[in-house]
């Protein structure tokens, strides 16, 4: 999984969801020539083609009219989800609905949207008004036994890739729950009953591709394991209200409404106000936020910066906030690198005035909510001192002392950023030690590697400690095994996982 | 994770599942109470034994023309109805035709896709040959032809039909249900009545009673009671109750299934199941 997971880090959401699905699309249509499902080979085609060019279109159109920045790979995988869950058809009037059903998943994108970024799950509202107004249903035909293994495999990539693996295993969880809860009310339990459930029902492909959708799921592994109980539940229940009926779709409408006050809820302009240099190749942006931001110091934002000629490492990454939940204006802190991508390259070029976005919010590497009731030890390598910097900025603003030792890892003196802030914060009840690979003459600090006897010096209580690791992916595993090997239960080490390319 | 929310979420599950659940469980128990012996005597030899044939196991299938109704579920309790008419050939399928009363919109996208391609796979093969169920896509449609299949076959061979309820979309193998439609049935005059439900959503019952008299094979006369609290059942009956009389008396029983009566397309369906119930009674005595 973690091999995995590596290899996935190396290809941004959008690439690796496209590349699923459209492996999705090319397997139905062998099925379809072998003749493993009923749905003809011409009648594929043609909704395929009908749904792609509906939804780029009115992709691009929209686009020019509202000058909204817009991602048409987003828009693709749009077309290519709805394509797998409506009933491909080649009759005439089938191929129009099919049209007026993608035209309305996107255009409702941009009406259905609050402070430039859509509430609902596009995909969901659009066959849920869909079905409204009685025009079609989404019949979520990909849910048949010979599609079940691969949707199994796709769906794992996806969920390992957008690191949702709790929410969606709680989910289908959850669902095999309710299906066993409401047979025993009914009074028919059979076993039938859930092999249809894992095999011929749409529950693989929304549990992994619908629910997934990173804009309208909450930010936290917790808060995402209880909105994947939720959906679980709810889209096992059968009821009808009129001619309003149960559907995936309507329940993950029905969630994104309950937890939007969780997420992001907008999408963020932030316009630079300054730019300093805080250590060797590492630059401190400030923005003014388009809105107030809720969030929790410790967590991460995925950026978009849209930019002429995006390399392959895409428009987007997630960054960790440098600065307080409590400070109006947020700030970042990056490292460049020699050879940078073209997205941190025009970060470079980045002066006050110029301005970036951010949609989605996540992470949890966060201080307990009470955090006087515990001992800490942070470590932080190179630039993983940012989500430091929040929670220590916080507590500052909060005027909360608290027992913490931070080990600041990095190569040369010249490397190691906001030295002097990290020194006030002694009067907090934080004592940093320095620690670099490669010492200068004179130095006081200590050199080399985290030890267990450097470990030991400065906390001998370190496995009462919880510990916070936040890093490169190499350090923090290596550090993780070391604190395990001091005694430190497994649950009281939280590391800042790098997601890879958003 | 904020507490209102959380409150929030535990109250939609709880008001959706008793709310399903009130819809669903209770109107089935006042329901039974109430067709309990219809429905026993109309299943005297209920999946009688299909298997046991004549000719050392070999099934001899007549020539002919069969028909056959079914119902099938799909998810959420729906009920889908679906006749099958095959022809026999020298043990060849050489015709078939399918029908549907979509009571679930949902169903109407599989049927469609039904119909484009089971012709396919059924003209013109060995009647032992003919399958559905190993196709993807539409797989309770295929379930629900596969067992007018089986009853048709049973038919075909001189064997005992076998009546059985609903196909459920849960199970892996069809169970069987049967009606012969045909049209040089003679009924024998009297008056019959019926009481049976039909499926509103999503998936309780609506209990109705049916008095029909027949004679010379035509509906002479016909009466239809209900016994519905719900207002949403109670409108489409008031529709169904101003027209029903016009469009059925005279009708020859053989010939008797309607559509949409007074607009009321579910208890229109379980009328038409009440004739058919009907057909075999009059048939029988």
């Amino acid at each position: 999984m973690k091999y995995l997971e590596k290899i996935l880090d190396r290809y941004t959401m959008y690439q690796v969801l496209t590349t699923v699905l459209g492996v999705y699309v090319l397997y139905g249509l062998l099925l379809s020539l072998i003749g493993l499902i009923i749905y003809p080979f011409s009648g594929l085609l043609l909704s395929l083609g009908v749904v792609l060019s509906a939804v780029l279109i009115t992709h691009y159109v929209l686009a020019a009219l509202t000058k909204a920045p817009a991602n048409v790979w987003s828009s693709v995988i749009t077309a290519l989800i709805l394509f797998l869950i409506f009933t491909p058809t080649s009759t005439l009037s089938g191929l129009a609905i099919l049209a007026t059903v993608s035209v309305a998943s996107i255009a409702l994108k941009y009406v259905v949207r609050y402070r430039n970024v859509h509430l609902f799950n596009p995909v969901a509202l659009a066959a849920v008004v869909a079905g409204l107004f009685g025009l079609a249903y989404a019949s979520w035909w990909v849910g048949t036994l010979w599609f079940a293994p691969i949707l199994i495999i796709g769906g794992i990539m996806v969920v390992l890739k957008i690191r949702r693996m709790p929410m969606v295993l709680v989910g289908i969880l959850a669902s095999v729950l309710m299906v066993l809860i409401y047979s025993l009310f009914r009074g028919e339990v059979s076993s039938d009953i859930f092999i249809s459930l894992l095999t011929t029902s749409p529950l693989w492909f929304f549990m992994t591709i619908m629910v997934t959708e990173p804009l309208s799921t909450p930010a936290g592994t917790k808060a995402q394991i209880y909105y994947g109980a939720f959906i679980g539940l709810l889209s096992q229940i059968p009821f009808a209200v009129g001619s309003v009926f149960n559907s995936p779709e309507l329940t993950l409408l029905i969630a994104n409404l309950v937890v939007w006050p969780m997420t992001l809820r907008g999408r963020l302009t932030l316009m630079c106000l300054k730019v300093e240099k805080v250590a060797r190749n590492t630059f401190a942006y400030t923005f003014r936020p388009s809105f107030p931001v809720q969030f929790q110091a410790g967590q991460y934002l995925e950026w978009a910066l849209p930019h002429v000629s995006p390399d392959g490492r895409g428009t987007r990454r997630y960054f960790t906030i440098a600065s307080s939940p409590k400070k109006q204006n947020i700030r970042l802190v990056v490292r460049m690198v020699e050879v940078g991508s073209s997205f941190k390259q025009s970060l470079q070029t980045f002066d006050r005035g110029s301005v970036i976005h951010a949609a989605q919010l996540a992470g949890d590497f966060v201080l307990p909510t009470d955090a006087s009731r515990h001992k800490y030890l942070f470590v932080a390598g190179g630039i993983g001192i940012t989500p430091f910097l929040s929670q220590l900025d916080y507590l500052q603003d909060k005027r909360q002392p608290i027992d913490a030792s931070l080990f600041y890892c990095n190569n040369q003196m010249e490397d190691v950023a906001y030295a002097k802030k990290l020194n006030d914060y002694e009067k907090l009840g934080v004592r940093t030690v320095h620690v670099l690979k490669d010492a200068p003459e004179n130095w006081n600090g200590e050199i080399g590697y985290l030890t267990k006897e450097m470990l030991l010096t400065y906390t001998p209580d370190v496995a009462e400690r919880l510990i916070y690791l936040s890093g490169p992916p190499g350090m923090v595993a290596a550090y993780e095994n070391l604190f395990r090997s001091l005694g430190v239960p497994k649950k009281n080490i939280t590391t800042d996982y790098f997601p890879g390319l958003a | 994770m904020p507490l209102p929310i959380i409150i929030t979420g535990i109250l939609i599950l709880v008001s959706t599942f008793s709310y399903s659940i009130l819809t669903t469980i209770n109107r089935n128990d006042e329901v039974l109470s109430l067709d309990e012996t219809t429905v026993k005597e109309l299943m005297p030899n209920a999946m009688a034994n299909t298997m046991d044939m004549d000719n050392m196991g070999m099934p001899m299938f007549s020539d002919g023309t069969y028909a056959s109704a079914v119902k099938y579920e799909v998810p959420y309790g729906y009920i889908e109805p679906m006749e099958v008419s095959l022809t026999f050939k020298g043990g060849i399928v050489t015709d078939a035709g399918v029908s549907f009363d979509v009571v679930n919109p949902v169903s109407a996208d599989y049927q469609n896709a039904f119909e484009n391609y089971y012709k396919g796979e059924v003209v013109g093969r060995s009647v032992e040959d003919v399958s559905l169920s190993r196709m993807g896509g539409a797989s309770l449609t295929n379930r629900g032809f596969d067992a007018a299949l089986t009853a048709i076959k049973a038919e075909a061979s001189g064997d005992t039909v076998p009546t059985a309820e609903v196909v459920p979309f849960e199970q892996s193998s069809p169970v069987m249900d049967f009606n012969v439609v045909s049209s040089n049935d003679i009924y024998k005059d009297g008056t019959y009545v019926v009481e049976n439900t039909y499926y509103v959503m999503p998936g309780f019952n609506e209990p109705m009673q049916t008095t029909v008299t027949l004679e010379n094979n035509v509906i002479a006369d016909a009466e239809v009671r209900f016994a519905s609290r719900d207002p949403h059942s109670l409108t489409h009956q008031r529709d169904f109750s101003v027209a029903y009389k016009d469009e059925v008396i005279g009708v020859p029983l053989s010939e008797a299934s309607f559509s949409r009566i007074g607009r009321a397309s579910l208890t229109t369906i379980g009328f038409n199941d009440a004739l058919k119930e009907i057909r075999l009674e009059a048939l029988e005595s």
